[in-house]
């Protein structure tokens, strides 16, 4: 039995225990800090530049060797991580072939990430949001403060739609200090707004990190015979052949993905996409290949 | 429903037009419903618009299948004033059959020509539309009302004749307004199409009652459309008589008469010098001829002749020479008797011995002849005692002269007023024999009887004044225009009168003459048919010497001859006219034989409160002897021939630009050379369009197919 299967993953009730199994199971490493500042652990001297803080300086060196050198020090991890987690009428979809739908797979991956930065001492913090921010938990460290999160998660109710550059540019206005802002959706909205939201936490200097979900049968559209398609979030219905519209629909769904990525670029964000019925470790893993690119830059 | 469809009730057909719509609407039902959350990806899709578009085509194919179907069905019908077209119509043909119709037209005649119009023009006209057909020959006459057998009203046009008559449009115009205002259906058009040569005195002659053609026919285009059909003709050079008859009205046997006519030349004459010919037969032989130079005016010509037998001839008179020969023929149909007899009642006289006042009387109504001479007069006098009259046909007489009698017997008057009462005359010459009281009792009966006033008494002429003489009355008689002369009467000839009671107004008779004492001498009255005369003084002497008079035979002839009459008058008509005669023995069906050998058949009727009936025929349209056949002894006149009026003869025509200025715009002129069905053929030319429906259903279907499969391939 594949732990990360999601359809084993969904026998798991409780969100916390999912987390949890997911992640002991995930066997991660400590991040490090990307972050210097004082602390008391030092990291290295350098030379003294205009401008440089004088309270660094390492008098010692200098009575040694009459250079000016200043002390770096590496910070503890002490991260701030946001998940903004979508909680729009469109994430609770779920085809009949799906393990589960794209909220349940998004807030698998969110209490997932969430009890790894536990694990590191890290905060971190939750918003739900549709077209508003709906509920907030600041950012904390604590089991209890994982235990909350899981479980607001478990009690969120599908909103009315999505409206992502809204949400993010509350969401930068919000932030105090640098952190991580991990954004899980199925970024089903007007991009151009959205690219906003995101070069605002651009440049608050926020690291954004993108997860896409997406149902199988979004991304197949494997429908036949006349059908009316339900718009889930106010877009209205639509009577047809599917058979007439697929082409189209798989050009305007890559249409629309190479535009989120496209966005993503332009700001130096990084996705990860991510099908309800794919297993969860490739999505940890993902995860975990982007923070060590991050930090590597 | 002013139908624009031949069977308008299966447009509820139509209804299938929804049938494709319901099937939409139930696949529609059954469709799956998902919710998608990436619906965004379709909508406002270029492949969604034209499916959309593709789908709405063929919805809109599939419905119109049933629509089209449903209207084939219907037959819808398409004209030029779209519904206009298959509107009620209501189209009348007047038919200008005069005679001056029958005027050659290149090959053929005016007439043959309209009737060729008129044909294709029914031919053209749409299914339902009602046709009535009226002809103007010797008279309007509505020939066919309202009819939709259009078939029938074709071979009823075709089979029109010419006639001989002349009436003019102003008789038929005024008929036809009434009649087709009261006719009118509600939404129904008519149009009126009058094919016609246009010749002037048939269009511009004035009615009998006054009618204008011209005014008669903008009131028709207020209620109608007008179309003038002009079938040509030219102004040919014409001769035409314009009478024929005998300078003396009574014909007799072994005298020469002269036959008078009037022969007009109108239009153009040929180059070089026209000639007329003139012909004069009797019978059907030849007697004389005529000829002479004649361009144009009147000319007034004679033919003798002298008849040798008793009978009926038939006068014919014919001209040669014009360009128009359909009216160069005259008639008359003369009664020729040995001669006019007059039957004289006499108590003075017996088969043996005539009275004085007799022979006098005798030998004025027929003086002695002289060998190898014409008679020196039509009649012949018999003599007879009164009670003698039962045993005589007075039907046989022309008169019958009454002298002074004492006595009147029944059987007398039981005789003579019948006798008077058909037809005959009567003459009265009351003398001093003349019983007043005999007389007022049975010849004058309270102004019911054959006296023309009540009876007084005898009286001699005024002593020391001398004897009476006679004075005309004003308006002078021809036949007493000799007494106005009072040299030919000279004062003093008579030694005693009648006088006359006051009129006690039950009575009122013309007087011819008076005595010079102011008291009426002659007394005229129509009783019936025929007329009484009564002379208030005796026949001859000794009371009157008038005999003595060398005019006094001149005097009684005229009498005479005005009481006889014109016995061929009735026998001689134009085209128009009625004959009328009485019918002697048999109420049954006579045979009339037209001169086109035609038959028709006359039932006599009682015209009056008599015991006569007459038989009457007023369609003499042809120019001719019409002979009706009987046994002899049933009509006195069997028969009887029709002149053309002379109004025809003058073929001047109107033409176009006349037209319009005559009769005002609003009215289509249809010129000679274009054919009627083109001009009207746009006006109402209805298209069938269930073939074009069917085909275009075709279409559709075909269409639908290709498309369906089209698309459906595409969706593959």
């Amino acid at each position: 039995m594949n732990i990360f299967d999601p359809h084993v993953i969904a026998r798991i009730e409780r969100l916390e225990l999912r987390a949890r199994t997911l992640v002991e199971g995930f066997m991660i490493g400590i991040h490090r800090s990307p972050y210097h500042g004082i602390s008391t652990d030092f990291a290295e001297h350098r030379h003294y530049v205009q401008g440089d803080d004088t309270r660094h300086l390492d008098w010692k060196v200098y009575a040694r060797s009459d250079r000016f050198y200043v002390k770096k020090y590496e910070q503890d991890t002490n991260l701030e991580a946001r998940f903004l987690l979508d909680s729009s009428r469109s994430m609770f979809f779920k085809s009949e072939d799906a393990p589960m739908s794209k909220f349940e797979y998004g807030a698998t991956v969110v209490a997932s990430l969430a009890y790894l930065f536990y694990r590191q001492r890290d905060a971190v913090g939750l918003t739900l949001f549709d077209d508003e921010l709906r509920q907030t938990l600041p950012p904390r460290a604590s089991f209890a403060h994982f235990r909350h999160l899981t479980e607001t998660v478990e009690k969120a109710t599908p909103g009315p739609d999505t409206r992502l550059g809204n949400v993010l540019k509350k969401i930068g206005l919000q932030i105090r200090r640098r952190g991580l802002v991990i954004l899980v959706s199925d970024f089903l909205d007007d991009l151009d707004a959205f690219g906003e939201g995101l070069g605002l936490h651009n440049f608050e200097g926020n690291e954004v990190i993108l997860f896409r979900v997406e149902d199988p049968i979004e991304k197949e559209f494997p429908y036949r015979g006349p059908t009316i398609f339900l718009g889930m979030e106010q877009e209205g219905n639509l009577v047809c052949n599917p058979l007439d519209l697929r082409t189209h629909y798989l050009a305007e769904r890559e249409r629309h993905i190479s535009s989120l990525y496209g966005a993503c670029r332009k700001h130096g964000f990084m996705m990860e996409e991510a099908r309800t019925d794919a297993p969860l470790d490739g999505m940890l893993s993902g995860f975990l290949n982007m923070r060590s690119a991050l930090f590597r830059r | 429903m002013s139908s624009f469809f031949v069977h308008p009730w299966l447009l509820v057909a139509l209804i299938g037009a929804s049938i494709p719509i319901i099937i939409e609407l139930l696949f529609r039902r059954r469709r799956r419903r998902v919710e998608l959350p990436t619906i965004r990806y379709l909508l406002k899709n270029p492949p969604q618009k034209k499916i959309k578009r593709q789908d709405q085509l063929l919805l809109i194919l599939r419905c119109c299948v049933p629509v089209f179907l449903a209207a084939a069905l219907a037959r819808p019908l398409l004209g030029p004033e779209g519904g206009a077209a298959v509107r009620k119509r209501h189209v009348v043909i007047v038919m200008d059959s005069t005679i001056s119709m029958g005027q050659q037209v290149g090959v053929s005649t005016a007439f043959a020509l309209a009737r060729n119009k008129a044909v294709r023009l029914i031919q053209v006209l749409p299914e339902g539309t009602e046709v009535s057909v009226v002809t103007l020959g010797h008279r309007p006459e509505r020939r066919l009302d309202r009819t939709k057998e259009l078939y029938a009203a074709r071979e009823l046009v075709d089979s029109l004749k010419i006639s001989h008559g002349a009436a003019s449009m102003a008789e038929a115009l005024p008929l036809l307004r009434p009649w087709m205002t009261a006719g009118q259906k509600k939404d129904e058009k008519q149009e009126l199409f009058l094919f016609s040569d246009f010749q002037k005195t048939t269009w511009l002659r004035k009615g009998p009652d006054g009618a204008n053609p011209v005014e008669e026919l903008r009131n028709l285009r207020a209620l109608s459309d007008v179309y003038l059909v002009d079938v040509g003709g030219s102004r040919p050079f014409n001769y035409y008589f314009t009478d024929l008859s005998p300078e003396e009205p009574l014909l007799v046997t072994g005298k020469t008469f002269r036959f008078r006519t009037t022969v007009e030349a109108k239009g153009p004459p040929p180059a070089g010098d026209p000639r007329a010919r003139l012909t004069f037969l009797v019978n059907g032989e030849k007697k004389s001829m005529q000829e002479f130079p004649f361009r144009a005016g009147k000319a007034g010509v004679a033919f003798e002749h002298r008849f040798q037998k008793a009978g009926e001839y038939l006068i014919e008179l014919t001209v040669e020479g014009d360009n128009h020969r359909l009216d160069n023929r005259r008639y008359y149909l003369a009664s020729v008797p040995e001669s006019l007899k007059v039957l004289i009642l006499d108590e003075g006289s017996d088969d043996s011995v005539e009275s004085p006042e007799a022979a006098f009387l005798s030998a004025a109504v027929s003086p002695m002849e002289r060998p190898g001479l014409d008679k020196s007069s039509i009649f012949t006098a018999k003599v007879m005692y009164p009670a003698n009259i039962i045993r005589e046909n007075l039907s046989d007489y022309s008169a019958v002269v009454l002298l002074g009698m004492e006595r009147v017997s029944a059987d007398l008057v039981n005789k003579l007023e019948p006798y008077v009462r058909e037809g005959g005359s009567a003459i009265f010459f009351l003398s001093g024999r003349t019983n007043p009281w005999e007389y007022n009792e049975k010849l004058y009966r309270e102004g019911k009887g054959l006296l023309p006033a009540k009876l007084l008494k005898s009286e001699d002429a005024p002593p020391g004044g001398g004897a009476l003489g006679l004075k005309v009355a004003s308006e002078v008689h021809p036949a007493f225009a000799l007494l106005a002369d009072e040299k030919i009467f000279p004062q003093g000839e008579l030694a005693r009168f009648m006088s006359l009671s006051p009129e006690d107004g039950s009575s009122k008779p013309d007087v011819f003459a008076y005595f010079t004492n102011g008291k009426p001498a002659i007394l005229a009255k129509k009783l019936a048919k025929g007329h009484v005369v009564a002379f208030c003084m005796s026949a001859g002497p000794p009371e009157s010497f008038l005999p003595a008079s060398l005019t006094y035979p001149v005097l009684l002839q005229e009498m005479l001859r005005y009481l006889a009459g014109e016995p061929d008058r009735e026998v001689n008509l134009e085209n128009g006219q009625t004959f009328q005669q009485d019918v002697m023995v048999s109420a049954q069906h006579l045979i009339l034989r037209k001169p086109d050998n035609s038959k028709v058949r006359l039932t006599p009727l009682k015209m009056d409160q008599g015991d006569l009936l007459t038989v009457s025929f007023n369609d003499t349209d042809q120019m001719g002897l019409y002979e009706i056949e009987a046994q002899a002894g049933v009509l006195k006149r069997p028969r009887f021939v029709v002149n053309l009026q002379s109004s025809e003869g003058d073929l001047d025509r109107l033409e176009e630009s006349d037209a319009g200025k005559m009769f005002g715009g609003g009215m289509t002129w249809v010129r000679p050379g274009s054919a009627i069905e083109a001009t009207v053929k746009g006006k109402y030319s209805v298209l069938e369009l269930a073939g074009t429906f069917l085909g275009v259903l075709a279409t559709l279907l075909v269409l639908e197919s290709l498309l369906a499969a089209a698309f459906g391939l595409r969706r593959q």
